[in-house]
Protein backbone atom coordinates (compact mmCIF):
# COMPACT_ATOMS: atom_id res chain seq x y z
CA UNK A 1 0.00 0.00 0.00
CA UNK A 2 1.38 3.40 -0.88
CA UNK A 3 0.62 6.23 1.44
CA UNK A 4 1.49 9.77 0.62
CA UNK A 5 -0.37 11.61 3.36
CA UNK A 6 2.16 13.27 5.65
CA UNK A 7 1.85 12.61 9.35
CA UNK A 8 0.25 15.64 10.97
CA UNK A 9 2.74 16.06 13.80
CA UNK A 10 4.84 18.82 12.41
CA UNK A 11 3.09 21.64 14.25
CA UNK A 12 3.85 21.98 17.89
CA UNK A 13 1.22 24.31 19.28
CA UNK A 14 -0.44 23.34 22.50
CA UNK A 15 -4.01 22.91 21.38
CA UNK A 16 -5.47 20.22 19.21
CA UNK A 17 -7.11 20.76 15.84
CA UNK A 18 -10.09 18.98 14.39
CA UNK A 19 -8.87 16.84 11.50
CA UNK A 20 -10.90 15.14 8.79
CA UNK A 21 -9.57 12.04 7.12
CA UNK A 22 -11.16 9.86 4.45
CA UNK A 23 -10.63 6.10 4.57
CA UNK A 24 -11.49 3.27 2.20
CA UNK A 25 -12.59 -0.29 2.89
CA UNK A 26 -9.67 -2.54 3.80
CA UNK A 27 -10.11 -6.13 4.81
CA UNK A 28 -9.18 -7.01 8.38
CA UNK A 29 -8.00 -3.50 9.30
CA UNK A 30 -9.73 -1.29 11.84
CA UNK A 31 -10.28 2.44 11.41
CA UNK A 32 -7.77 3.00 14.22
CA UNK A 33 -5.11 0.89 12.45
CA UNK A 34 -5.72 2.69 9.17
CA UNK A 35 -5.25 6.06 10.85
CA UNK A 36 -2.11 4.92 12.66
CA UNK A 37 -0.63 3.68 9.39
CA UNK A 38 -1.18 7.14 8.01
CA UNK A 39 0.86 8.49 10.91
CA UNK A 40 -1.89 9.92 13.09
CA UNK A 41 -1.51 9.44 16.80
CA UNK A 42 -4.95 8.54 18.03
CA UNK A 43 -5.44 8.21 21.77
CA UNK A 44 -6.43 4.73 22.82
CA UNK A 45 -6.44 2.75 26.00
CA UNK A 46 -7.99 -0.67 25.48
CA UNK A 47 -8.19 -1.27 21.68
CA UNK A 48 -11.05 -3.57 22.61
CA UNK A 49 -14.04 -1.27 22.56
CA UNK A 50 -14.65 -0.77 26.25
CA UNK A 51 -12.87 2.46 27.25
CA UNK A 52 -14.14 4.98 24.69
CA UNK A 53 -10.74 6.68 24.30
CA UNK A 54 -10.76 6.27 20.50
CA UNK A 55 -14.26 7.73 20.04
CA UNK A 56 -14.50 10.02 17.00
CA UNK A 57 -17.07 11.66 14.75
CA UNK A 58 -18.36 9.98 11.62
CA UNK A 59 -18.86 12.66 8.98
CA UNK A 60 -19.92 10.31 6.21
CA UNK A 61 -19.75 6.73 5.04
CA UNK A 62 -20.47 3.50 6.87
CA UNK A 63 -18.54 1.30 9.28
CA UNK A 64 -19.26 -2.10 10.74
CA UNK A 65 -18.41 -3.66 14.08
CA UNK A 66 -17.35 -7.31 13.92
CA UNK A 67 -18.16 -7.33 17.63
CA UNK A 68 -20.49 -4.88 19.34
CA UNK A 69 -18.25 -2.68 21.54
CA UNK A 70 -19.09 -1.89 25.18
CA UNK A 71 -18.18 1.79 25.23
CA UNK A 72 -20.85 4.40 24.69
CA UNK A 73 -21.04 6.00 21.27
CA UNK A 74 -23.44 8.69 20.13
CA UNK A 75 -25.47 8.59 16.93
CA UNK A 76 -22.74 10.13 14.75
CA UNK A 77 -19.76 8.67 16.58
CA UNK A 78 -17.57 5.62 16.00
CA UNK A 79 -15.11 3.72 18.16
CA UNK A 80 -12.12 3.58 15.87
CA UNK A 81 -10.50 0.54 17.50
CA UNK A 82 -13.52 -1.67 16.95
CA UNK A 83 -14.88 -0.87 13.50
CA UNK A 84 -13.94 -1.36 9.88
CA UNK A 85 -14.80 0.73 6.87
CA UNK A 86 -17.68 -0.62 4.78
CA UNK A 87 -18.41 2.35 2.53
CA UNK A 88 -15.79 5.12 2.12
CA UNK A 89 -15.67 6.91 5.43
CA UNK A 90 -14.74 10.40 6.54
CA UNK A 91 -13.97 10.67 10.22
CA UNK A 92 -13.19 13.72 12.29
CA UNK A 93 -11.02 13.67 15.39
CA UNK A 94 -8.76 15.94 17.36
CA UNK A 95 -5.07 15.40 17.09
CA UNK B 1 -42.83 2.73 52.23
CA UNK B 2 -39.32 1.51 52.95
CA UNK B 3 -36.98 -0.54 50.82
CA UNK B 4 -37.98 -4.17 50.38
CA UNK B 5 -35.35 -6.81 49.78
CA UNK B 6 -37.74 -8.82 47.62
CA UNK B 7 -40.49 -6.82 45.99
CA UNK B 8 -43.51 -9.15 45.83
CA UNK B 9 -45.39 -7.26 43.15
CA UNK B 10 -45.51 -8.74 39.69
CA UNK B 11 -44.36 -6.29 37.00
CA UNK B 12 -42.72 -6.26 33.59
CA UNK B 13 -39.05 -5.36 33.75
CA UNK B 14 -39.23 -3.71 30.32
CA UNK B 15 -41.58 -1.05 31.73
CA UNK B 16 -39.10 -0.10 34.44
CA UNK B 17 -36.64 2.78 34.35
CA UNK B 18 -33.08 2.27 35.60
CA UNK B 19 -33.86 3.96 38.92
CA UNK B 20 -36.89 4.92 41.04
CA UNK B 21 -39.28 2.40 39.49
CA UNK B 22 -40.20 -0.81 41.27
CA UNK B 23 -37.57 -2.15 43.60
CA UNK B 24 -36.03 -5.33 42.21
CA UNK B 25 -37.09 -8.87 43.08
CA UNK B 26 -35.81 -11.91 41.17
CA UNK B 27 -32.14 -11.62 40.22
CA UNK B 28 -32.75 -12.82 36.68
CA UNK B 29 -30.88 -12.01 33.51
CA UNK B 30 -32.88 -13.94 30.94
CA UNK B 31 -34.75 -10.76 30.06
CA UNK B 32 -32.80 -7.56 30.13
CA UNK B 33 -33.88 -4.06 29.37
CA UNK B 34 -30.26 -2.95 28.91
CA UNK B 35 -27.97 -5.90 28.02
CA UNK B 36 -24.97 -3.55 28.10
CA UNK B 37 -24.84 -3.88 31.89
CA UNK B 38 -24.44 -7.64 31.72
CA UNK B 39 -21.63 -7.19 29.20
CA UNK B 40 -19.93 -4.81 31.61
CA UNK B 41 -20.30 -7.40 34.38
CA UNK B 42 -18.72 -10.10 32.24
CA UNK B 43 -15.86 -7.83 31.22
CA UNK B 44 -15.22 -6.77 34.80
CA UNK B 45 -15.13 -10.40 35.93
CA UNK B 46 -12.67 -11.25 33.17
CA UNK B 47 -10.38 -8.53 34.55
CA UNK B 48 -10.19 -10.12 37.99
CA UNK B 49 -6.78 -9.67 39.62
CA UNK B 50 -5.25 -9.68 43.08
CA UNK B 51 -2.76 -7.11 44.33
CA UNK B 52 -0.71 -9.78 46.11
CA UNK B 53 0.36 -11.02 42.68
CA UNK B 54 2.48 -7.95 42.13
CA UNK B 55 5.87 -8.00 43.77
CA UNK B 56 6.83 -4.71 45.42
CA UNK B 57 10.20 -5.52 46.94
CA UNK B 58 12.04 -3.18 44.60
CA UNK B 59 9.57 -0.42 45.33
CA UNK B 60 10.61 -0.45 48.97
CA UNK B 61 14.23 0.23 48.03
CA UNK B 62 13.15 2.85 45.51
CA UNK B 63 10.99 4.60 48.08
CA UNK B 64 13.72 4.79 50.71
CA UNK B 65 16.03 6.38 48.17
CA UNK B 66 13.52 9.05 47.08
CA UNK B 67 14.21 12.62 48.24
CA UNK B 68 11.78 13.92 50.89
CA UNK B 69 9.67 16.01 48.55
CA UNK B 70 9.19 13.05 46.22
CA UNK B 71 8.20 10.84 49.14
CA UNK B 72 5.62 13.51 49.96
CA UNK B 73 4.31 13.42 46.37
CA UNK B 74 4.17 9.64 46.31
CA UNK B 75 2.47 9.23 49.68
CA UNK B 76 0.02 12.11 49.22
CA UNK B 77 -1.02 10.69 45.87
CA UNK B 78 -1.46 7.26 47.42
CA UNK B 79 -3.54 8.76 50.25
CA UNK B 80 -5.77 10.47 47.71
CA UNK B 81 -6.21 7.23 45.76
CA UNK B 82 -7.00 5.43 49.00
CA UNK B 83 -9.64 8.02 49.82
CA UNK B 84 -11.22 7.82 46.36
CA UNK B 85 -11.49 4.04 46.42
CA UNK B 86 -12.75 4.03 50.01
CA UNK B 87 -15.62 6.12 48.68
CA UNK B 88 -16.11 4.11 45.51
CA UNK B 89 -15.97 0.75 47.28
CA UNK B 90 -19.13 1.50 49.20
CA UNK B 91 -21.02 4.46 47.79
CA UNK B 92 -22.41 2.92 44.60
CA UNK B 93 -23.90 0.21 46.81
CA UNK B 94 -25.22 2.47 49.55
CA UNK B 95 -26.53 5.19 47.25
CA UNK B 96 -27.71 3.26 44.20
CA UNK B 97 -28.87 -0.18 45.32
CA UNK B 98 -31.88 1.15 47.30
CA UNK B 99 -33.20 2.92 44.20
CA UNK B 100 -32.26 0.62 41.31
CA UNK B 101 -35.05 -1.06 39.34
CA UNK B 102 -33.32 -3.43 36.90
CA UNK B 103 -31.58 -6.66 37.98
CA UNK B 104 -28.79 -6.39 35.40
CA UNK B 105 -28.01 -2.86 36.52
CA UNK B 106 -28.18 -3.86 40.19
CA UNK B 107 -25.60 -6.57 39.55
CA UNK B 108 -23.39 -4.21 37.55
CA UNK B 109 -23.39 -1.79 40.50
CA UNK B 110 -22.39 -4.57 42.88
CA UNK B 111 -19.69 -5.89 40.53
CA UNK B 112 -18.37 -2.36 40.01
CA UNK B 113 -18.18 -1.64 43.73
CA UNK B 114 -16.57 -5.02 44.39
CA UNK B 115 -13.75 -4.24 41.98
CA UNK B 116 -13.17 -1.00 43.92
CA UNK B 117 -12.58 -3.06 47.05
CA UNK B 118 -9.73 -4.79 45.19
CA UNK B 119 -8.28 -1.34 44.56
CA UNK B 120 -8.57 -0.48 48.24
CA UNK B 121 -6.84 -3.71 49.23
CA UNK B 122 -4.06 -2.97 46.81
CA UNK B 123 -3.23 0.33 48.56
CA UNK B 124 -2.75 -1.58 51.80
CA UNK B 125 -0.57 -4.06 49.92
CA UNK B 126 1.52 -1.18 48.57
CA UNK B 127 1.87 0.56 51.93
CA UNK B 128 2.69 -2.63 53.81
CA UNK B 129 5.47 -3.31 51.35
CA UNK B 130 6.85 0.16 50.96
CA UNK B 131 6.62 1.49 54.52
CA UNK B 132 7.67 0.17 57.88
CA UNK B 133 4.83 2.06 59.56
CA UNK B 134 1.82 2.23 57.21
CA UNK B 135 -0.55 3.13 60.05
CA UNK B 136 0.43 6.77 60.22
CA UNK B 137 -0.22 7.24 56.51
CA UNK B 138 -3.73 5.81 56.78
CA UNK B 139 -4.42 7.84 59.93
CA UNK B 140 -3.45 11.01 58.13
CA UNK B 141 -6.24 10.54 55.56
CA UNK B 142 -8.87 11.67 58.07
CA UNK B 143 -6.82 14.41 59.73
CA UNK B 144 -4.77 16.07 56.98
CA UNK B 145 -6.72 19.21 55.93
CA UNK B 146 -5.69 18.91 52.27
CA UNK B 147 -7.05 15.35 52.09
CA UNK B 148 -10.14 16.08 54.17
CA UNK B 149 -11.04 18.84 51.74
CA UNK B 150 -10.84 16.33 48.90
CA UNK B 151 -13.09 13.97 50.86
CA UNK B 152 -15.78 16.62 51.24
CA UNK B 153 -15.92 17.31 47.53
CA UNK B 154 -16.01 13.68 46.42
CA UNK B 155 -18.72 12.59 48.87
CA UNK B 156 -21.05 15.58 48.87
CA UNK B 157 -23.40 14.47 46.09
CA UNK B 158 -23.48 10.86 47.22
CA UNK B 159 -24.38 11.92 50.74
CA UNK B 160 -27.15 14.30 49.66
CA UNK B 161 -28.69 11.54 47.54
CA UNK B 162 -28.43 8.97 50.34
CA UNK B 163 -30.03 11.30 52.88
CA UNK B 164 -32.90 12.26 50.58
CA UNK B 165 -33.50 8.60 49.64
CA UNK B 166 -33.62 7.57 53.27
CA UNK B 167 -36.10 10.32 54.00
CA UNK B 168 -38.28 9.41 51.04
CA UNK B 169 -38.25 5.69 51.71
CA UNK B 170 -39.36 6.10 55.33
CA UNK B 171 -42.54 7.97 54.36
CA UNK B 172 -45.91 6.28 53.87
CA UNK B 173 -47.04 5.15 50.42
CA UNK B 174 -49.76 7.78 50.68
CA UNK B 175 -47.23 10.57 51.22
CA UNK B 176 -45.01 9.26 48.45
CA UNK B 177 -47.90 9.30 45.97
CA UNK B 178 -49.14 12.72 47.04
CA UNK B 179 -47.98 16.19 45.98
CA UNK B 180 -45.12 16.34 48.44
CA UNK B 181 -43.94 12.90 47.41
CA UNK B 182 -43.94 13.83 43.73
CA UNK B 183 -41.86 16.92 44.42
CA UNK B 184 -39.52 14.90 46.62
CA UNK B 185 -39.13 12.26 43.91
CA UNK B 186 -38.24 14.84 41.31
CA UNK B 187 -35.63 16.25 43.68
CA UNK B 188 -34.28 12.72 44.21
CA UNK B 189 -33.88 12.27 40.48
CA UNK B 190 -31.99 15.54 40.30
CA UNK B 191 -29.70 14.45 43.11
CA UNK B 192 -29.13 11.12 41.36
CA UNK B 193 -28.21 12.87 38.13
CA UNK B 194 -25.71 15.12 39.93
CA UNK B 195 -24.30 12.12 41.76
CA UNK B 196 -23.70 10.25 38.51
CA UNK B 197 -21.94 13.30 37.08
CA UNK B 198 -19.75 13.61 40.15
CA UNK B 199 -18.96 9.88 40.01
CA UNK B 200 -17.89 10.35 36.41
CA UNK B 201 -15.69 13.26 37.53
CA UNK B 202 -14.21 11.11 40.28
CA UNK B 203 -13.39 8.11 38.09
CA UNK B 204 -12.68 9.79 34.78
CA UNK B 205 -10.83 12.93 35.93
CA UNK B 206 -9.64 12.73 39.54
CA UNK B 207 -8.36 9.19 39.18
CA UNK B 208 -6.60 9.91 35.92
CA UNK B 209 -4.78 12.85 37.52
CA UNK B 210 -3.60 10.51 40.26
CA UNK B 211 -2.55 7.91 37.66
CA UNK B 212 -0.35 10.56 36.05
CA UNK B 213 1.53 10.97 39.34
CA UNK B 214 1.94 7.21 39.78
CA UNK B 215 3.26 6.78 36.25
CA UNK B 216 5.59 9.78 36.50
CA UNK B 217 7.64 7.78 39.00
CA UNK B 218 7.65 4.70 36.81
CA UNK B 219 8.73 6.80 33.82
CA UNK B 220 11.98 7.25 35.75
CA UNK B 221 12.09 3.53 36.59
CA UNK B 222 11.00 4.17 40.19
CA UNK B 223 8.12 2.50 42.01
CA UNK B 224 7.40 0.19 39.10
CA UNK B 225 5.51 -2.41 41.10
CA UNK B 226 3.20 0.37 42.21
CA UNK B 227 2.74 1.39 38.57
CA UNK B 228 1.92 -2.19 37.66
CA UNK B 229 -0.92 -2.16 40.18
CA UNK B 230 -2.10 1.24 39.03
CA UNK B 231 -2.29 -0.04 35.46
CA UNK B 232 -4.60 -2.83 36.56
CA UNK B 233 -6.67 -0.26 38.43
CA UNK B 234 -6.72 1.99 35.36
CA UNK B 235 -8.06 -0.86 33.23
CA UNK B 236 -10.94 -1.30 35.69
CA UNK B 237 -11.60 2.43 35.84
CA UNK B 238 -11.86 2.62 32.04
CA UNK B 239 -14.73 0.15 32.30
CA UNK B 240 -16.35 1.98 35.21
CA UNK B 241 -16.39 5.28 33.42
CA UNK B 242 -17.95 3.57 30.41
CA UNK B 243 -20.71 2.26 32.68
CA UNK B 244 -21.35 5.72 34.07
CA UNK B 245 -21.34 7.32 30.62
CA UNK B 246 -23.99 4.81 29.55
CA UNK B 247 -26.17 5.64 32.55
CA UNK B 248 -25.80 9.39 32.02
CA UNK B 249 -26.60 9.11 28.34
CA UNK B 250 -29.61 6.86 28.96
CA UNK B 251 -30.86 9.41 31.45
CA UNK B 252 -30.36 12.33 29.09
CA UNK B 253 -31.98 10.60 26.11
CA UNK B 254 -35.32 10.27 27.87
CA UNK B 255 -36.60 6.89 26.67
CA UNK B 256 -35.68 5.48 30.06
CA UNK B 257 -37.48 8.11 32.13
CA UNK B 258 -38.81 11.27 30.47
CA UNK B 259 -38.64 13.23 33.73
CA UNK B 260 -34.95 12.35 34.02
CA UNK B 261 -34.34 13.78 30.54
CA UNK B 262 -36.03 17.03 31.58
CA UNK B 263 -33.82 17.17 34.63
CA UNK B 264 -30.72 16.45 32.55
CA UNK B 265 -31.61 19.44 30.38
CA UNK B 266 -32.20 21.68 33.39
CA UNK B 267 -28.92 20.54 34.92
CA UNK B 268 -26.62 21.36 32.02
CA UNK B 269 -25.14 24.41 33.71
CA UNK B 270 -24.73 22.52 36.96
CA UNK B 271 -22.87 19.74 35.15
CA UNK B 272 -20.44 22.23 33.67
CA UNK B 273 -19.96 23.77 37.12
CA UNK B 274 -19.26 20.36 38.67
CA UNK B 275 -16.56 19.75 36.05
CA UNK B 276 -15.13 23.28 36.40
CA UNK B 277 -15.02 23.00 40.17
CA UNK B 278 -13.34 19.59 40.04
CA UNK B 279 -10.71 20.88 37.61
CA UNK B 280 -9.97 23.77 39.98
CA UNK B 281 -9.72 21.41 42.96
CA UNK B 282 -7.38 19.09 41.10
CA UNK B 283 -5.11 22.03 40.28
CA UNK B 284 -5.10 23.09 43.94
CA UNK B 285 -4.21 19.53 44.79
CA UNK B 286 -1.34 19.61 42.28
CA UNK B 287 0.00 22.71 44.04
CA UNK B 288 -0.11 20.83 47.35
CA UNK B 289 1.67 17.80 45.88
CA UNK B 290 4.54 19.86 44.52
CA UNK B 291 4.71 22.39 47.37
CA UNK B 292 8.20 21.29 48.42
CA UNK B 293 9.51 20.67 44.92
CA UNK B 294 8.64 19.15 41.55
CA UNK B 295 9.86 15.97 40.00
CA UNK B 296 11.42 15.31 36.60
CA UNK B 297 8.65 15.42 34.05
CA UNK B 298 5.91 16.62 36.37
CA UNK B 299 5.13 19.85 38.18
CA UNK B 300 2.14 21.98 39.15
CA UNK B 301 1.85 23.57 35.70
CA UNK B 302 2.14 20.41 33.66
CA UNK B 303 -0.27 18.50 35.86
CA UNK B 304 -2.64 21.48 35.60
CA UNK B 305 -2.49 21.28 31.81
CA UNK B 306 -3.26 17.59 32.05
CA UNK B 307 -6.29 18.44 34.20
CA UNK B 308 -7.52 20.83 31.47
CA UNK B 309 -6.93 18.21 28.79
CA UNK B 310 -8.70 15.36 30.55
CA UNK B 311 -11.58 17.56 31.76
CA UNK B 312 -12.35 18.67 28.21
CA UNK B 313 -12.09 15.12 26.92
CA UNK B 314 -14.62 13.89 29.49
CA UNK B 315 -16.98 16.84 28.97
CA UNK B 316 -17.10 16.36 25.21
CA UNK B 317 -17.72 12.62 25.69
CA UNK B 318 -20.96 13.60 27.43
CA UNK B 319 -21.92 16.02 24.68
CA UNK B 320 -20.83 19.24 26.43
CA UNK B 321 -18.68 22.07 25.15
CA UNK B 322 -15.04 21.97 26.30
CA UNK B 323 -14.02 24.44 29.02
CA UNK B 324 -10.33 24.86 28.32
CA UNK B 325 -9.98 24.88 24.51
CA UNK B 326 -9.13 21.17 24.28
CA UNK B 327 -5.39 21.42 24.94
CA UNK B 328 -3.10 18.61 23.84
CA UNK B 329 -2.12 15.98 26.35
CA UNK B 330 1.07 17.42 27.91
CA UNK B 331 2.04 13.95 29.18
CA UNK B 332 2.44 11.88 26.01
CA UNK B 333 3.82 8.94 28.02
CA UNK B 334 0.50 8.59 29.85
CA UNK B 335 -0.99 6.74 26.87
CA UNK B 336 1.69 4.04 26.94
CA UNK B 337 1.05 3.44 30.64
CA UNK B 338 -2.72 3.46 30.27
CA UNK B 339 -2.81 1.03 27.35
CA UNK B 340 -4.23 -2.11 28.79
CA UNK B 341 -2.97 -4.31 25.97
CA UNK B 342 0.44 -3.42 27.29
CA UNK B 343 -0.40 -4.10 30.94
CA UNK B 344 1.58 -7.26 30.25
CA UNK B 345 4.61 -5.52 28.87
CA UNK B 346 5.36 -2.66 31.18
CA UNK B 347 7.87 -0.33 29.55
CA UNK B 348 10.15 -1.26 32.39
CA UNK B 349 10.12 -4.85 33.50
CA UNK B 350 8.72 -5.65 36.90
CA UNK B 351 8.66 -9.06 38.48
CA UNK B 352 5.31 -10.75 38.43
CA UNK B 353 5.14 -13.64 40.74
CA UNK B 354 2.02 -15.64 40.16
CA UNK B 355 0.01 -17.25 37.49
CA UNK B 356 -3.05 -14.99 37.46
CA UNK B 357 -1.29 -11.91 36.25
CA UNK B 358 0.63 -14.35 34.07
CA UNK B 359 -2.66 -15.26 32.46
CA UNK B 360 -3.20 -11.61 31.63
CA UNK B 361 0.30 -11.60 30.14
CA UNK B 362 -0.49 -14.38 27.75
CA UNK B 363 -3.27 -12.36 26.17
CA UNK B 364 -0.75 -10.15 24.40
CA UNK B 365 -1.99 -9.27 20.97
CA UNK B 366 1.12 -9.20 18.84
CA UNK B 367 -0.61 -7.13 16.19
CA UNK B 368 -1.31 -4.41 18.71
CA UNK B 369 2.28 -4.48 19.92
CA UNK B 370 3.57 -3.44 16.53
CA UNK B 371 2.13 -0.03 17.22
CA UNK B 372 3.38 0.13 20.76
CA UNK B 373 5.72 3.03 21.29
CA UNK B 374 7.78 3.88 24.31
S1 LIG C 1 -9.38 2.22 22.50
FE1 LIG C 1 -10.80 1.67 24.03
S2 LIG C 1 -12.70 1.84 22.97
FE2 LIG C 1 -11.24 2.10 21.41
FE1 LIG D 1 -11.23 2.22 41.82
FE1 LIG E 1 -13.93 2.87 39.70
Amino acid sequence: MTETTRPPHTKDNSTTDARRVTLFPERGVTVLQQLERKGYRIPFQCREGYCGACRMTLIKGRVEYPEEPLAFRGANEVLACSCKVVVDVTVEFRG
Amino acid sequence: MSYQTFNQRDFNTFTQPMFFGETVNVARYDQQKYPIFEKLIEKQLSFFWRPEEVDLSRDRKDFIALPDHEQHIFLSNLKYQTLLDSVQGRSPNVALLPIVSLPELETWIETWAFSETIHSRSYTHIMRNVLTEPGAVFDDIVTNPAIVERATSVTRYYDELIEATQHFQTQSAEWQNGDEGRIALRRLKRLLYRTMVSVNVLEAIRFYVSFACSFAFAERSKMEGNAKIIRLIARDEALHLTGTQHMLNLMAQGQDDPEMAEIAREERDTVVEIFREAARQEKDWAAYLFKDGSMIGLNTDILGQYVDHITDQRLTALGFEPLFGQPKNPLPWMDAWLQSDSVQVAPQETEITTYLVGAIQSEVDTGALEDFEL
